[in-house]
């Protein structure tokens, strides 16, 4: 076996920023420097040494773990969201002292289990990963402080997490046992040579959606979405920025390597056309009646992992690689919206819509990132999240969905409403009196342009990103 | 679509599930014998009385150590298939596998042991 352990020096990196978190959470924190101000340099340091390893190619670890164009995208992906998470996550009101180093080595440890999910090829290494991911994120939603106590919202989110996540990963494992008992491998690279058609394979097929179903759970598909708006809506402002973005690349990342076993006409093709369909006009609908910004961007989740399985329908290399950039464009659009909600909430309580009243008077520059982030979840040129939907869209056509593209464009439509109720009230309605004081320093306003200009400049010149994620969907489907 | 045996298969499957889940608590409620008074209410059966009733407030200081048994003991499961085949091994690679298992355990049980999982918390009074 020839090991290069340059290719994969991305989840080395992870891994010794772990063990030094670790190392540091069995002290008392006394003699080390907090963690909250030396973990953004090393996982900025993270997003070059993604970069370093960017274009390594191969097959590893006996064939379970692949480095190829998709899994290097999506680390570099990783690695940033993990950099912008942990930096919203430094200034973290409601977050214990003597907890920091804990939290932020589960936040390390559930980015090192995606970057491992994004290069597993086999179905045993999938669920490792995602579990790896998971177990981090169900020791981190409790963690939040609010009055000197612990938070019984975030208390209730995790357990709510917990359960429904063990019953989602139950389900799976069940549908492999399936797989594996009538395909006879668990390698995605052998199932693809399978036939997956009802009356060919009813027991295998039946073994993939339900192995398909834990994945939807991570991304909040329809039926599976039900702890998404209650984590987010208990869980901190900064805890749910991670939750929100960073776990559903993975499961996006796991979809689309499951995708190419599927070709359009097929039950499971259908069926998660059928359940993008509902998930998105689900997620929509109820987003209309959110008063809570939080749950209202967890029913957007909802929504917008319907949106993403327009990609995954198709069966074609253009398809999987609109997928891939909408993971992206979801994964800056919605940091961007945590970050404004973060810094707004500067005391660590939940928004409602109302606290937003008047922001563009009390802080200009977050009342026009929020701006942009809105624009860009509705889907308004010249944002990223427009460019996402037009590829989708143009990649879908044609492809015996079209019924599913015409159900996109009426839920952008619904969509509207509330995302650009968020600068309604941040625009056209004067302060009340309880307010929350939002954060104006130059950390919150720096952070908040930067990613404002990354959702404004992918949207305007997306061309070289996109060819990358066209090359990533061409290595899975020549 | 042609209804094979397959399928048949299929739905006597899933109604075994059912009834493997359902049918014992079914059961215990048809069979159970139901008494009341007497000694039921003892906190356990030894032949001796205890003393008390079963309203007692017990310690639950060993509820972590029982996790940690349950978790650890399972974990040394995986190592029994290990040592069988380790035998018929060749090369440096089973043994650095099994160390990456055995060091990640010994982590863990250094961040128990950091966190005062295994001091004996005072009672409280």
């Amino acid at each position: 076996m020839v090991f290069n352990p340059i290719q994969i020096v991305p989840e080395l990196y992870q891994l010794l920023l772990i063990l030094a978190l670790f190392f540091q959470s069995l002290g008392d924190g006394s003699e080390t420097p907090p963690a909250e101000r030396w973990l953004p340099f090393f996982a900025g340091f993270g997003i070059f040494v993604a970069i370093v390893s960017w274009g390594a190619e191969g097959l590893l670890f006996g064939g379970a773990y692949k480095l190829d164009a998709l899994s290097q995208f999506m680390k570099l992906a990783i690695s940033a969201g993990f950099y912008v998470t942990v930096l919203n996550a430094s200034r973290q009101p409601s977050l214990e002292e003597r907890k920091r180093p804990d939290y932020f080595m589960f936040l390390a440890l559930s980015a090192w289990g995606l970057m491992i999910l994004s290069s597993a090829v086999e179905l045993i290494t999938i669920y490792l990963a995602l579990e790896i991911s998971s177990y981090s994120l169900y020791a981190v939603i409790p963690l939040r402080n609010t009055g000197g106590k612990g938070d019984p919202r975030a208390a209730e989110a995790g357990i709510k997490y917990i359960l429904f996540g063990a019953v989602a990963t139950a389900m799976a494992l069940y549908g492999f046992s399936y797989i594996l008992a009538s395909q006879h491998t668990s390698y995605i690279s052998q199932l693809a040579q399978c036939n997956w058609t009802w009356d060919g394979a009813p027991m295998a097929v039946v073994g993939l959606s339900l192995f398909l179903g834990g994945m939807f759970y991570k991304l909040a598909l329809f039926p599976f979405h039900f702890w998404c708006p209650d984590v987010y809506q208990g869980a901190s402002n900064e805890t749910a920025g991670f939750v929100a973005t960073l776990p559903k690349l993975g499961a996006v990342v796991v979809l689309v390597r499951l995708a190419t076993l599927l070709k359009p006409g097929l039950e499971i093709t259908t069926l998660l056309a059928v359940l993008g369909a509902l998930s998105m006009t689900y997620g929509n609908l109820c987003a209309l009646a959110q008063k809570d910004l939080k749950r209202l961007l967890g029913f957007s989740s909802v929504a917008h992992a319907g949106y993403i399985m327009v990609g995954l329908v198709s069966g074609t290399a253009m398809g999987l690689s609109a997928a891939v950039f909408y993971a992206l464009a979801y994964l800056v659009m919605n940091l961007l919206c945590f970050w404004v909600i973060s810094r707004v909430a500067s005391d660590g309580r939940n928004l409602q819509l109302d606290d937003l009243n008047g922001l563009y008077k009390r802080a200009p520059a977050l009342a026009f990132a929020l701006g942009v982030g809105a624009f860009a979840l509705v889907g308004l040129p010249p944002t990223i999240g427009f460019m996402g939907k037009f590829f989708l869209i143009t990649s879908a056509w044609d492809h015996g969905y079209n019924w599913l593209v015409i159900t996109l464009v009426v839920n952008s439509a619904i969509a509207i409403y509330y995302y650009l109720g968020l600068v309604r009230h941040a625009y056209t309605h004067e302060a009340g009196a309880d307010v929350p004081t939002p954060d104006n320093s130059a950390f919150s306003v720096a952070g908040a342009s930067i990613l404002a200009a990354v959702v404004l400049v992918l949207g305007l010149l997306p061309s070289r990103v996109f060819d990358f994620a066209i090359l990533a969907g061409k290595q899975l489907l020549p | 679509m042609v209804f094979s045996w397959l399928h048949l298969a299929i739905i006597l499957f899933l109604i075994g599930g059912l009834l493997f889940a359902g049918g014992p608590l079914i059961l215990s409620y048809l069979v159970a014998p139901r008494a009341r008074g007497g000694d039921m209410g003892m906190p356990y059966e030894c032949g001796m009385r205890p003393y008390g009733g079963s309203w007692t407030r017990f310690g639950i200081n060993y509820y972590v150590y029982a996790l940690l048994f349950l978790a650890f003991d399972v974990d040394v499961l995986y190592l029994f298939p290990v040592a069988t085949v380790y035998r018929a091994t060749e090369g440096w690679l089973p043994f650095l596998e099994m160390f990456i298992f055995l060091f990640v355990l010994a982590l863990a049980i250094i961040y128990f042991w950091a966190k005062g999982v295994f001091t004996w918390p005072r009672k409280v009074s």
